[in-house]
Parts: C-alpha cells; sequence; structure tokens
C-alpha cells in the first residue's frame, strides 16, 4: 500500500511530484491503476495542462468514476495546479469544459481581473502568500511566503463547506522549497487519515 | 498587480556538457552542468532555462536524463527547449520534469503546432523563444539557434505567436549574446511596444548598470544570464577537467570572459531595492 498514488493522466509534472514525495520519505507511486489508486493512503492529482484536454484524458482513462470511489473512502486526495482546478464543475479557459464536481465554484482566467490589458492573462514570477487563517502549510520553510507562481486561471469556490469533508483543497504553484511544503501537507493529512485506512 | 522580475540562468546544453558560444556561434565546453546549476539555484536563482542548443538541427534532445536529475534535487521551476517538436516530445519533457516547454524552429516550421500545445498543455506551459538579429535595417528571425536566417520579420512574428496564445516568450539577440556589451535596447524597446504577454530578455548582460538601462525602457517579466554567471569566479573551479573541455581557451580570459566577479546575490542585492524580487 502507497502513501500517495500520483494520478497519471498523461499529463503534468508527475516527475517533480514524484520526486518531492521520495524526497520527505513518502512512499509514492505514478499511476493509472484502479486497484492500486484505491487502495493508497492518499492520492494527488497533478497539474500542467489544459483543462478541457485534462478532462478528456481522465474520462478516456475512466479514471473519474475511479477518483469518486476514491472519495467515498473518506481518504484525502490533494490537488496542485490544475489538478486543484479539475476538482471545480467547470472552467472556462479555452471555449470552457465541464470539471468533475467535486467542489462548487468554477474556474475563470485572471485576465480581466488582474490586468489592464485583457489580453494578459499570465500571472508569473515570485510573489509573497498570505493566510487568512495560521496554518502549517509552510512550517520549516526558510523562505516563508515567497511561492513561484504561474497561472492564468484562477478558481473562486462557491460554498464555503466543502461538498467532501476529508476532501483538502490545497493550492500548490511551485514552492523552492516543493518538498518541504509536500512533506507538511502529508504530516497533516495523513495522520487524519490513518485510523481510517 | 506589481510586477516582479525574474533572473534566470540559462543553460545551453551539448553533448551532455554545459556550452557557451558569442553571438551563438564558437561554442565553448565549460563543464558538467549539473555543478554550475547547483551554484546557482543555492545562490538564488528563480527558475533555470535548459537548452539542447544541437537538438533542432539533429533531429534529438538529450536533455531528458539531464532534467530528470536536476528535478530529483532542484526544486525550481524548469523551462526546457530544442528539439521540442511535436505534442508527444513536450510530454515526455514533461513527464521527466521540465515545468515549462520553449520552442523556436518547431514553431516557425509549423506554425500550427504552437496553437496545438497551446490546446493541449495550457498556455502557461508554452514558451516561444525568438532568437533574432538585425541585418538590413530590420530585425529577422533566425532557427537553429542561429544557424539559419529567415525572411520572417520580427514585429510579424511576434504578433502570430501571441495570437496563438503562448504564455511568455524568451527573446535573444543574437547581436550581443555573450558580449556583455549590454542588453539589446533598440530590440528591448520595439519588442515593449508589440508585446501584451510577459517576456524574457536573454543576451547582452556584462555589469550592473545594464539592469537600469532596459529597466527604464521596458518591463520584463525575466532576465536570462548566461556567460556573465558561467565565467563568474565562483564557477571558475567547476571547470571541465575533460578533454572535451575547452580548458586553455577560457583560461587565456579571451576579450569576451572577462566578466568579474558578479553572482546571482550581488545581482538580486543590486535589484532588491529597484524591482519586485525574491531574495534569499
Amino acid at each position: 500500500m502507497y502513501d500517495v498514488a500520483i494520478i497519471n493522466y498523461e499529463m503534468g509534472n508527475l516527475f517533480s511530484v514524484n520526486s518531492a514525495c521520495k524526497k520527505v520519505g513518502l512512499s509514492s507511486i505514478i499511476t493509472d491503476n484502479e486497484k492500486i489508486i484505491l487502495t493508497s493512503k492518499s492520492i494527488i492529482l497533478p497539474g500542467v495542462g489544459a483543462f478541457s484536454q485534462a478532462m478528456q484524458n481522465i474520462k478516456k482513462k475512466k479514471l473519474n468514476s475511479v477518483l469518486l470511489k476514491f472519495i467515498k473512502t473518506q481518504r484525502p486526495i490533494v490537488g496542485i495546479c490544475l489538478g486543484m482546478q479539475l476538482f471545480f464543475e467547470r472552467s472556462n479557459e479555452l471555449g470552457g469544459s465541464d470539471g468533475l464536481g467535486l467542489i462548487k465554484g468554477e474556474v475563470v482566467s485572471i485576465g480581466k481581473k488582474f490586468f489592464k490589458q485583457n489580453k494578459e492573462k499570465l500571472n508569473i514570477g515570485w510573489s509573497s502568500i498570505h493566510f487568512k487563517k495560521e496554518n502549517n502549510l509552510l512550517k520549516n520553510c526558510t523562505n516563508q511566503g515567497q511561492m513561484y507562481f504561474i497561472h492564468s486561471f484562477f478558481a473562486i469556490q462557491k460554498i464555503k463547506k466543502l461538498l467532501l469533508q476529508l476532501l483538502k483543497l490545497i493550492i500548490i504553484f511551485f514552492v523552492v522549497q516543493f518538498d518541504i511544503v509536500i512533506s507538511n501537507v502529508f504530516n497533516f493529512i495523513l495522520k487524519k487519515v490513518e485510523l481510517k485506512v | 498587480m506589481s510586477k516582479n522580475l525574474r533572473i534566470i540562468p540559462k543553460i545551453d546544453i551539448k553533448n551532455f556538457n554545459l556550452v557557451k558560444g558569442v553571438h551563438l556561434e564558437g561554442l565553448r565546453v565549460l563543464g558538467d552542468p549539473k555543478d554550475f546549476i547547483k551554484h546557482y539555484y543555492d545562490s538564488g536563482a528563480d527558475e533555470i532555462i535548459y537548452h539542447d542548443v544541437v537538438a533542432s538541427l539533429y533531429g534529438r534532445n538529450q536533455l531528458k536524463e539531464l532534467v530528470s536529475r536536476t528535478a530529483n534535487n532542484i526544486f525550481l521551476p524548469i523551462t526546457v527547449g530544442g528539439g521540442i517538436s511535436s505534442i508527444d516530445s513536450v510530454q515526455s519533457m514533461l513527464a521527466s520534469g521540465a515545468d515549462r516547454i520553449f520552442a523556436n524552429t518547431a514553431f516557425v516550421r509549423n506554425p500550427k503546432l504552437i496553437n496545438e500545445t497551446v490546446k493541449y498543455f495550457g498556455s502557461s506551459t508554452i514558451v516561444a523563444s525568438i532568437e533574432t538579429m538585425y541585418r538590413n535595417d530590420d530585425y529577422y528571425c533566425s532557427i537553429d539557434f542561429g544557424r539559419e536566417e529567415t525572411q520572417i520579420k520580427l514585429e510579424k512574428w511576434l504578433a502570430k505567436i501571441q495570437e496563438e496564445g503562448v504564455g511568455e516568450i524568451i527573446i535573444t539577440s543574437i547581436d550581443h549574446d555573450g558580449t556583455g556589451k549590454g542588453f539589446d535596447l533598440k530590440l528591448a524597446e520595439r519588442i515593449s511596444k508589440r508585446i501584451y504577454i510577459p517576456y524574457i530578455i536573454n543576451g547582452g548582460f556584462g555589469k550592473l548598470s545594464h539592469f537600469d538601462e532596459v529597466l527604464n525602457c521596458c518591463e520584463p517579466s525575466g532576465i536570462a544570464i548566461g556567460s556573465l554567471l558561467h565565467y563568474g569566479k565562483k564557477t571558475n573551479n567547476l571547470f571541465s577537467n575533460n578533454e572535451e573541455g575547452n580548458k586553455d581557451f577560457i583560461n587565456k580570459n579571451k576579450k569576451y570572459f572577462n566578466f568579474g566577479e558578479l553572482d546571482l546575490r550581488k545581482i538580486k542585492d543590486y535589484l532588491k531595492n529597484k524591482v519586485s524580487i525574491r531574495v534569499i
């Protein structure tokens, strides 16, 4: 049984995510195998890709039903970047596409909201990150608050209460100490899930 | 949203070695890229650009293994290019540990590929590279790492690749590459008038005041640096001892290889009060 199954839908920076997991001592595997996914303690839905293409790939591999089955076990699922966006009902990227619908809300372009020129749509570079509530997500990071952002979309959650209790919505773009953040995230969620597996 | 600036070491690779030329020519073997990258990571690089500079010419890419090894230990965004020719080649590079992909030759030869890759991987993953030089009163785009000049004018191509949806552009001045004489300001000004997406300026950095020149006229999202970092004093001991390495040439400190003692820390220190920049 693996600590983390990293979902392989033929997209995304699978290698970096796997390296970070390994570095912090998590047993992880990159997989699209239903049995392995359903017996893992937690899963990561990685990112990097276009929303509609990602959904196409997920459906083609029938991973959407596997993900829903997994969530019924009440074990945690972490979405990184596009992976997180896919949790939502819909995205307006490239003409629009439906998502997994695990969280009420939609993913929209940052263009009109943040930039003077609507055509400009990419937020890229290192910026500080601020939390509304104190948490341990950046514990032990020496460069607290400095995150590498690269995205053209952001998610708007419609209702504050998540549909699924244990579904942890974690947004990770890139972090210099990605490994430490991964470690913090999983220290937190695996502790909670230990008894339920 | 305030703009911030990234300082990005540009790692040119040929046959697994770090190489660097002048005007993209006369590539010198400097050493094992891993050692240089480790040094740049520790001293505060914001991102790494890997470029297999002979990949398009030979139709291959040797970077995968190197990218994998780097992604194992270095948690920085890695932008990789050279020899990208299809959706599959982008995916296999991402699967090896790259975070973003750039292409030049393949996009020029097959402009449909730009939008195909953008649709598949999202605009934030796809970067276009432009290698350009000034001749006959205008800037023209080159391909195959400067080996082949095209008749495509800079502004026309700039409009096209933005239209096709790339997320960012790396602009290399062939005229200034490796010289340390400063950024190609004429080029930078022309670009900034015609661009509405983020761009990285590459080629010519040699001393701190060059930053002021370029930041006075334009708002690049990133600045790529090769020679100055590779030939810096602190990387001197990293130079290759193998026979392939042209050590004699380097040690002679020829005209274009005398870059002094600047490193990433000093660069960031200089910039931190001028622009929004990450300091470690």
